[in-house]
């Protein structure tokens, strides 16, 4: 009996430990679109403007505007190129429609070293098995052949004993596998967090990386004794469940910014080229006027492009917190927002899915008390005490009687964004006594 | 030239029929979804449709429209825009057709010479892929091919032509009189002679021939 019971405590422990790993894995995939799409953009987009300006200036002090034109042409042309790369890389068509081999050819095609592929898969797979793999994957061939080289690297991909697989061999490697392996570490924890794995081994002036996914996202029953198997049987299927709704949620969400970039400040970008198309042919046909009128629009629709790139960043995680973390984020979030929040919090940075975790429940908790109490002044405290991370959002409102059911869902988002980092949430109030949104999340030792 | 156009983004399909009409093309009707543009060429005659790749019918509207298009309409040039130059894509279109059929980015066609150029070539039934792509699957794998096609035997080149012509093996076996066995024998003998080692996939392995050919043809892709 007493084993019984601490198998099933080790169940528990196990499934917390692995939707940890799954919140994270897609909290520094966030982080790291994010990093991506500002740094890609804010030196093009400076010229750009820069270009736009000097041409404008240069038609109406009747000069030649065609240098300036020539450079803001180079200039989008260089920012719908990365964005085409980043865009292809959060969420590749061709993985969707033929699968993880196919797309890692087409990924190949575009890379400067050249690559052999072969080995395949028997049939398509669920699409959380090929996703899953194809990520780190390609993150590991962009990394090893991103570059000139005469050498080619070797990619092969096997389907077998319950697992898809695909190993990488650099015959001549331009760097130590200290370095690959650190670059790949996100993608070895996301593989870790799916109960596949991902190793970079270094031999005699050679590198491979070895990564698979099992087929079956629960994890393996061989040895459970038969007495305990109906428990392990549900538990398999609760950590496999966890792990497809992770990549599930991971996918919409790589797919959701995808399409944000193609519509939105992709879709700006392009059109900006055809006016810009327009204002040269214009130029040519002396039609001085409309092209420094069209000109004039341009600037505005520069504009509005960085806007919607903003915003589809900001939807994955605001800035201030990637960079400055939770108290920065906070206090920017709660600076001049009219009635007082006071934000009390230590200056220093936790792991990236707890911080986006608390940041969320305090935004609720400071949301729910402005609906309850309009007038209420609203203090967050945020702040370590014994290897635990503890925050309160305190409203000296009116208050309410505990279970009278106004709670209700604002506190189930913040319980299951909690649960996601192995974290409590407890809502203490009393009529005339205020509020308080209350959280705790241990922190592992670094 | 009598131009139809069918795009979903409302500033690019703006943007473009200036552009269009700057270059002194006649537009015929300007839609957001692929059925509207098939509905409209029902009553308008058009020389080429420019379609976005991704549009209504989701998810690549463009192409699924294109090829009733084809059939309907055969002598009319049908271009493929889209953010993406892409191998899978580029496939589809070969099988959609090789004639009267272009390609491009959509920021590439952003000049009244380069939109001009392009119609009038798919106009003169010739095809046109974005050069950045063409090039990209012509130097991969690298390698001496220089004018293998020269050392293709007579019959192989014919079943080259075929898929060129966008045909499968069976269409091909039917259209040469030969078994699809030896169409196989023979696609793996241009595959050995292109230096197209299998190293790519199949799908792959054939777009690579088509483009070897279609360049032998001509001096610019």
């Amino acid at each position: 009996m007493e084993t019984r019971v601490r198998a099933a405590a080790d169940l528990a422990a196990e499934l917390a430990e692995c939707r940890r790993l799954l919140v994270r894995a897609r909290e520094l995939e966030r982080r790291r679109l994010v990093t991506a799409l500002a740094g890609v953009t804010a030196d093009r987009l400076t010229a750009l403007r820069r270009h736009l300006a000097a041409a404008a200036m240069a038609l109406s002090l009747g000069e030649d505007a065609r240098p300036a034109l020539n450079g803001a042409r180079a200039d989008l042309d260089e920012l719908l190129d990365r964005f085409r790369e980043i865009a292809r890389g959060v969420y590749p068509a061709v993985l969707r429609d033929q699968g993880p081999f196919a797309a890692l050819d087409e990924l190949i095609a575009g890379l400067p070293r050249p690559v052999v592929l072969d080995g395949g898969l028997r049939a398509r797979l669920d699409w959380e098995i090929e996703s899953g793999l194809y990520h780190p994957a390609a993150a590991a061939v962009t990394d090893l052949a991103g570059h000139q080289a005469v050498v080619p690297l070797r990619v092969r991909f096997a389907h077998a004993d319950g697992r898809l697989s695909v190993r990488i061999d650099d015959p001549a490697p331009g760097r130590a596998a200290e370095k690959v392996a650190a670059g790949l570490r996100d993608e070895a924890e996301r593989l870790a967090a799916l109960g596949g794995d991902l190793t970079v081994e270094a031999g005699r002036g050679t590198i491979a990386v070895a990564a698979w996914v099992p087929e079956r996202l629960g994890p393996d029953l061989a040895g459970v004794p038969a007495a305990d198997l109906p428990a392990a049987r549900a538990h398999a299927e609760a950590i496999a469940s966890a792990r497809r709704q992770a990549v599930a949620e991971m996918d919409s969400e790589r797919r959701a910014v995808e399409r944000d970039l193609h519509d939105g400040a992709q879709h700006h970008l392009v059109a900006l080229r055809l006016a810009l198309g327009m204002v040269e042919f214009e130029i040519g046909q002396g039609l001085v006027d409309t092209a420094r009128d069209r000109l004039a629009m341009l600037a505005d629709r520069v504009a509005e492009a960085e806007l919607v790139l903003a915003e589809t960043a900001a939807g994955l995680s605001p800035a201030a917190l990637t960079e400055g973390g939770l108290a920065t984020a906070l206090a920017a979030e709660h600076d001049g927002a009219g009635r007082a929040v006071e934000v009390v919090a230590q200056a220093r940075r936790f792991p990236p899915e707890v911080e986006s975790a608390v940041y969320f429940c305090c935004l609720e908790a400071v949301g729910n008390a402005r609906r309850h109490a309009p007038d209420a002044a609203v203090r967050i405290e945020v702040g370590v005490v014994g290897g635990v991370l503890r925050f309160s959002v305190h409203d000296d409102g009116p208050g309410f009687v505990p279970g009278s059911g106004t709670g209700g869902r604002g506190l189930a988002n913040m319980a299951t964004r909690m649960a996601g980092v192995g974290g409590t949430v407890v809502v203490e109030s009393a009529a005339g006594a205020g509020t308080t949104v209350a959280g705790a999340v241990p922190l592992m030792p670094a | 030239m009598r131009v139809a156009l069918a795009e979903d983004g409302t500033l690019f399909r703006e943007g473009l029929q200036l552009l269009l009409r700057a270059a002194g093309h006649e537009i015929v009707g300007a839609v957001s979804d692929g059925d509207s543009l098939v509905r409209l060429l029902d009553t308008e005659a058009a020389d080429v449709a420019v379609l976005d790749i991704r549009m209504p019918p989701e998810p690549d509207g463009g192409l699924v429209t294109a090829e009733r298009l084809r059939a309907l309409h055969p002598s009319m040039g049908l271009l493929f825009l889209s953010h993406y130059a892409e191998s899978h894509y580029l496939m589809r279109i070969l099988e959609i057709g090789t004639e009267s059929i272009g390609y491009r980015l959509k920021e590439k066609v952003g000049s009244v010479d380069v939109l001009t150029d392009t119609l009038a070539r798919i106009g003169a039934g010739e095809i046109v892929i974005e050069p950045v792509l063409a090039k990209r699957l012509v130097e991969r794998p690298r390698g001496e091919r220089g004018d293998a096609i020269a050392t293709l035997s007579e019959r192989e080149l014919d079943v080259l032509k075929q898929m060129a012509e966008g045909r499968s093996n069976a269409g091909i076996a039917q259209q040469l009189f030969v078994t699809p066995k030896a169409v196989e024998k023979h696609i793996a003998n241009i595959f050995g002679k292109l230096g197209l080692q299998a190293d790519a996939t199949e799908h792959h392995r054939r777009v690579l021939a088509v483009l070897a050919y279609l360049r032998a043809q001509r001096t610019d892709p």
